[in-house]
């Protein structure tokens, strides 16, 4: 389990060697904030394969989406994917992912914590704190009059859909690789590592595969890199800015929140387009 | 002539490349390009990314990529403008055994002593390429080949903030606490990442780097200064 405050990201200081960070599956996170009629940049609660238990102090209005989970609140079975009114005193089990990795809990009015260079995403070395613990407090907005009207209530959003085969472009160094690579990279099926995180998934395979290093260069996430050892590691929110090995792939926007939601084990395929 | 190449970098970005020769002339023009763009297209741009050659520009929601590309690659020449930092940095490094694990590395390595390591890392004069791998992370040009050292086969897990390293032909500071490869060789006591400042970095691109070693009881009072917030750091103009 591993828990976070996200919202869309840190963004302006790159060029200073800050990740952007935010949002493994920005689709899913913002949804649950049009849900309940919040910014698309609320802070929400992020976990990955199995959700927080949390009690609630005050009333508010929730919405779970992204992976599916089973709910229970106060006891009871607990909708995804819609808005929910939660009462003071009630409790929220978040169990173990059945399909998919990231969930968001969005709140009405979202979460406050601490702004970091514009953002509230944790990340080490910059929040105060890396991910939540058990025993945390965190702050919610009060509902106020109006708060109710500007949620979508009854609007039942599709659960997530998963996609094995990923769209790629070719990377900066795509074309540098020699042939036999290149057609192997594109056909191979991978296997997602467990030592797959924010930073990072890890992709296992039993290809002959490899790249040469590079002069240090910038990255972002949805950067496919290959290294000489032949690891090859597909980038994510909180990847650094700028990387030495080769960048053979690039996913987009889409592409690199439907390849944060397959779990470890889970075979993927690339189709480049 | 030109020397840059102007290509797509994902969906939303430009990734602009120069021959991989890390000549001055190009090492400079990169960052007067960055700073070009960053003025003349503050709506279009988000952010930008230099390195030692590309530059990578991250564009806002809403810009189409390859119209913007057709215009960057109208750009001939930049408007020149001398934009160079003119900044000259001293960094107080101790370099003694407790804080430099790997310092003997370095010096059996290159058939060296100690104090020959001490005494050429602190000579040197060493710029500012870029900022990258953690947030404040300085890339170094300049560090005296008799010092290149091949980095650790197994990475430490911890590294502390304000360790000085050599990885093979560069030299640079851990920035904060994190996981690395290269041979540690001192600490510096100050502070060279800040969320509160703006920008949230001590180095920036293009400034001119100097390591003054100094000892144990130096290092201590400079780390009570920097906590306390009232350590002044010596940054001098240079022509």
């Amino acid at each position: 389990m591993y828990s976070s405050i996200q919202d869309l990201g840190r963004f302006g200081y790159r060029k200073y060697g800050v990740p952007i960070s935010g949002f493994m599956d920005e689709a899913s996170a913002v949804k649950g904030n049009e849900l309940l009629g919040n910014d698309p940049n609320c802070a929400v609660l992020e976990f990955a394969n199995a959700g927080p238990k949390l009690f609630f102090t005050k009333p508010a209005i929730i919405a779970v989406t992204g992976a599916s989970f089973n709910i229970m609140l106060d006891g009871k079975e607990m909708h995804p994917n819609r808005a929910v009114l939660v009462n003071s005193n009630s409790v929220l089990e978040l169990g173990k992912a059945y399909k998919g990795v990231w969930g968001y809990l969005a709140i009405k009015g979202g979460i406050i914590s601490n702004v970091v260079l514009g953002s509230r995403s944790y990340f080490k070395g910059l929040s105060r704190e890396e991910k939540l613990n058990k025993g945390d407090i965190i702050e919610i907005s009060t509902l106020s009059e109006s708060s109710s009207q500007e949620v979508s209530w009854g609007e039942q959003l599709p659960e997530i859909e998963l996609h094995r085969t990923i769209p790629v472009t070719e990377g900066p160094e795509f074309q540098s690789l020699p042939m036999a690579i290149r057609l192997k990279i594109t056909d191979a099926t991978y296997v997602i590592s467990h030592q797959s995180n924010r930073m990072a998934y890890l992709l296992d395979h039993n290809e002959p595969i490899s790249a040469k290093e590079i002069v240090t260069a910038p990255v972002q996430p949805g950067i496919v890199q290959l290294t000489p050892s032949g690891k090859m590691l597909v980038l994510m929110k909180d990847a650094q800015t700028t990387g030495g090995y080769s960048r053979i792939f690039h996913l987009n926007e889409r592409a690199t929140q439907q390849m944060a939601q397959l779990r470890p084990a889970e075979e993927v395929r690339f189709k480049l387009i | 002539m030109k020397q840059w190449k102007v290509h797509n970098f994902g969906d939303h970005a430009i990734l602009i490349e120069w021959p991989e020769d890390l000549s001055m002339d190009i090492r400079r023009e990169i960052l007067e390009l960055d700073h070009f763009i960053e003025e003349q297209y503050e709506e279009e741009v988000l952010e930008t990314v230099p390195t030692y050659h590309s530059l990578a520009i991250y564009l806002n929601m809403g810009v189409d990529v390859n119209v913007f590309i057709a215009e960057l690659k109208e750009i001939d020449i930049i408007p020149g403008r001398d934009i160079s930092s003119r900044r000259l940095v001293h960094i107080p490094v101790c370099y003694d055994k407790e804080f430099a694990p790997d310092l003997n590395i370095v010096a059996s390595e290159n058939g060296l002593t100690d104090e020959e390591v001490i005494r050429l890392h602190s000579n040197g004069n060493y710029r500012v390429e870029f900022i990258g791998f953690l947030p404040g992370f300085p890339y170094l040009t300049g560090l005296d080949e008799r010092l290149f050292t091949p980095r650790l086969s197994n990475p430490r897990p911890r590294i502390t903030e304000g360790s000085i390293g050599i990885g093979g032909k560069q030299t640079g500071v851990y920035t904060m606490e994190s996981p690395g490869g290269w041979n540690i060789i001192g600490r510096s006591p100050i502070k060279f990442f800040s969320a509160h400042e703006l920008p949230p970095s001590l180095l920036r691109p293009g400034d001119l780097v100097k390591f003054r070693a100094i000892d144990r009881s130096t290092f201590d009072k400079i780390l009570i200064q920097v906590t306390q917030g009232i350590y002044s750091l010596e940054i001098r103009t240079h022509d």
